[in-house]
């Protein structure tokens, strides 16, 4: 029997936040994870080590991110030891050159129309020592809004050597019933066809210790929802956001995801030391999981959930 | 016999000719020009009652005028004394169709029903595809009011009491190739009700419709879909917003109404709903678009439940199929 092939590994994931310090000081007081300091160009990047990689907090004015980077979670960059070479390896075009990313090491940008909207880096390894805390295991996910699935899958797996992991469909049909009810006619009751209202195709491929989750909307003929943060979330809301995201933007790095023991436990923790939270409890997500959101505003602008799952 | 006769419906619309084309020439409604104050205003006699059609600038009509449904008109052998022994105050009084006497009660002691009373007139009416107003619809905010007027002041019986309701249930489904499949239904939601009395005055009813929570808001863009229940509750939503209760539309009795919408649609006329859906009373009803009238008018097929036939025959056809 073969053995399994192993990812490739995720140095570090580079999230664009409104202020890096501020962020760097709520993932050590409020999360309890650790905190390194890289020297990046002329500046200083807080770098929280989770679970085998590292969440790099950039400030949006940062030259090193390239033209106006956008709130939230900017690139991805995978471990090489020689980064060049592992860009020609899996023949995909480059972005610029060669240069010094994060503690010097050298680095080199994929271009972006070539990875399905999303930004990638080569970079050589950072050296951080694993880190976990009781709030946070590891990155569980990365959410990618997609405009194709099966593109994600021949880009990722074949030329960057993510290793496939599950695939599975979310779908939210509603039917709506009718009821007339008369104190001299009959009861009439009856239901309308049931009606798609939100579909969409998720993708997960290892990448280091985490998955990317590629999020496809396959409810096309339906409008999308306008954004709201103010119910609980569910699978047509999702899919409204994935729709909305992909039209402004083009498809490309969405969220975060952080995997908890609790989410009941981490939502309420975080409700009382006053994050805003979308969900106030767990509810049901992909691959079996109770996910959670809590609002960017509290969260540097980036959109990120809990997950809670078990691991099969 | 209890409560009054309907004399005659009075109708409103910015385009009057197609509306007599509808009545007349597609439903076969007899058409009677009857005199008022000097000209002739058309009649169309259905039942034992009538529709007349208004410009919306006629004199006949006290202020406010807008296209639908302007009053309605109960038969009093002595309009003046039957309201004085209401208690009902007059606003108005008269000369109408055939040089009847009338009054005009205040629409503040109706409950913004436009009410007159008028000597009774005879309309002929004849066998058309529609064969009597089934009933006026209302947009009510306040059914207890509205009976204390009609039924505990005037004496028209309640013929039944309806509670219609729109829920909504979603299920989601998560079904991977590694995790298996996960379904996972949502506490079902109502999306809007209306609470009805049918008051019986002559051959037809009063339709009281209200919100049946005025906190649900109402949807935004109506008449382009097949309607529903979460329809009408925000058509009766929008028009209390707007004008306060009052009469809002009219609904003519067929025989046969999924052959009826389909025939109308193909002579041109623009229908919401081109085949019966369940209506109030165990009926089946179709709605005409008011688009067809220069808009604002609304009218409405039922098809009454018979011998409790309908649900058969939808079954029966879902079995074809």
């Amino acid at each position: 029997m073969p053995t399994p092939r192993k990812a490739v590994d995720l140095a570090y994931l580079a999230l664009v936040v409104d202020d890096p310090q501020a962020s760097a000081e709520r993932f050590e007081k409020d999360f309890g994870l650790p905190r390194r300091e890289f020297k990046c160009g002329g500046s200083s990047v807080p770098l929280i080590p989770i679970g085998a990689t590292a969440l790099a907090l950039f400030a949006q004015t940062d030259p090193f991110l390239g033209p106006q980077p956008k709130k939230g979670v900017h690139h991805l960059a995978l471990c090489a030891t020689d980064p060049e070479s592992a860009a020609r390896a899996a023949g995909l075009p480059t972005a610029g050159n060669l240069s010094k990313g994060l503690g010097a090491r050298a680095q080199i940008s994929l271009a972006p129309a070539a990875t399905c909207g999303v930004r990638v880096r080569f970079t050589e390894p950072l050296g951080l020592a694993p880190a976990r805390s009781a709030l946070i295991e590891r990155i569980d996910h990365i959410g990618v809004a997609s405009a194709g699935n099966k593109d994600a899958r021949e880009v990722f797996i074949d030329r960057l050597g993510c290793v496939y992991e599950s695939q599975q469909t979310d779908s939210e049909v509603e039917t709506i019933s009718e009821n007339l009810t008369s104190d001299a006619h009959r009861y009439i009751f009856y239901t309308r066809p049931s009606r798609l209202v939100g579909s969409v195709r998720v993708t997960f491929l290892t990448v280091g210790d985490c998955e990317l989750e590629f999020l496809q909307d396959l409810t096309t003929d339906v409008s999308a929802d306008a954004a709201r943060h103010d119910a609980a979330g569910n699978t047509r809301g999702d899919r409204s956001a994935i729709a909305r995201f992909v039209a402004a933007r083009g498809a490309g790095l969405h969220h975060l995801a952080l995997k908890t023991p609790d989410i009941d436990t981490t939502l309420g923790r975080l409700g009382k030391a006053g994050y805003r939270l979308i969900d106030r409890v767990g509810r049901p997500g992909s691959r079996r999981a109770r996910i959670g959101f809590i609002h960017p505003a509290g969260f540097g602008g980036v959109l990120a959930h809990f997950v809670e799952r078990e691991e099969l | 016999m209890a409560g009054y006769a309907m004399s005659y419906v009075a109708l409103v619309a910015r385009n009057v000719a197609p509306v007599c084309r509808f009545l007349g020439d597609s439903l076969g409604l007899q058409r009677t020009d009857v005199p008022l104050q000097g000209r002739a205003v058309p009649f169309f006699g259905i039942g034992k009652s009538a529709v007349v059609v208004f410009e919306v600038d006629d004199p006949y009509l006290d202020e406010p005028r807008f296209p639908g449904v302007h009053h309605m008109a109960l038969a009093a052998a002595d309009p003046a004394a039957t309201a004085a022994r209401h208690a009902l105050p007059v606003s108005g009084s008269g000369t109408g169709p055939e040089g009847r006497r009338f009054v005009a009660i205040d629409p503040a002691a109706t409950v913004g029903i436009r009410t007159r009373f008028i000597e009774p007139l005879a309309i002929a009416a004849g066998n058309g595809l529609a064969y009597k107003i089934d009933h006026l619809g209302i947009a009510s905010n306040d059914n207890e009011a509205s009976v204390r007027v009609f039924t505990g002041n005037l004496g028209c019986p309640i013929e039944s009491t309806q509670t219609d309701v729109e829920i909504r249930g979603v299920t989601e489904s998560f079904i991977s190739d590694k995790y298996g499949a996960v379904y996972h239904a949502r506490a079902p939601q109502i999306l809007g009700g209306l609470r009805t009395v049918f008051i019986t005055v002559g051959d037809c009813e009063l339709e009281l419709l209200m919100d049946y929570d005025p906190s649900m808001k109402p949807k935004a863009q109506l008449g382009n879909e097949q309607g529903n229940t979460k329809g009408d509750q925000s058509a009766i939503a929008k028009f209390v917003a707007r004008r306060g209760p009052g009469l809002a539309h009219v609904a003519f009795a067929t025989r046969d109404i999924d052959a009826l919408l389909p025939r109308l649609s193909a002579e041109g006329w623009r229908m919401i709903d081109l085949a019966g859906r369940p209506g109030g009373r165990g009926s089946k009803i179709g709605f005409v678009h008011p688009s067809n009238f220069g808009g604002g008018l609304l009218l409405h097929f039922v098809e009454p439940e018979l011998d409790g036939g309908y649900i058969a025959s939808i079954s029966s056809k879902e079995e074809q199929t």
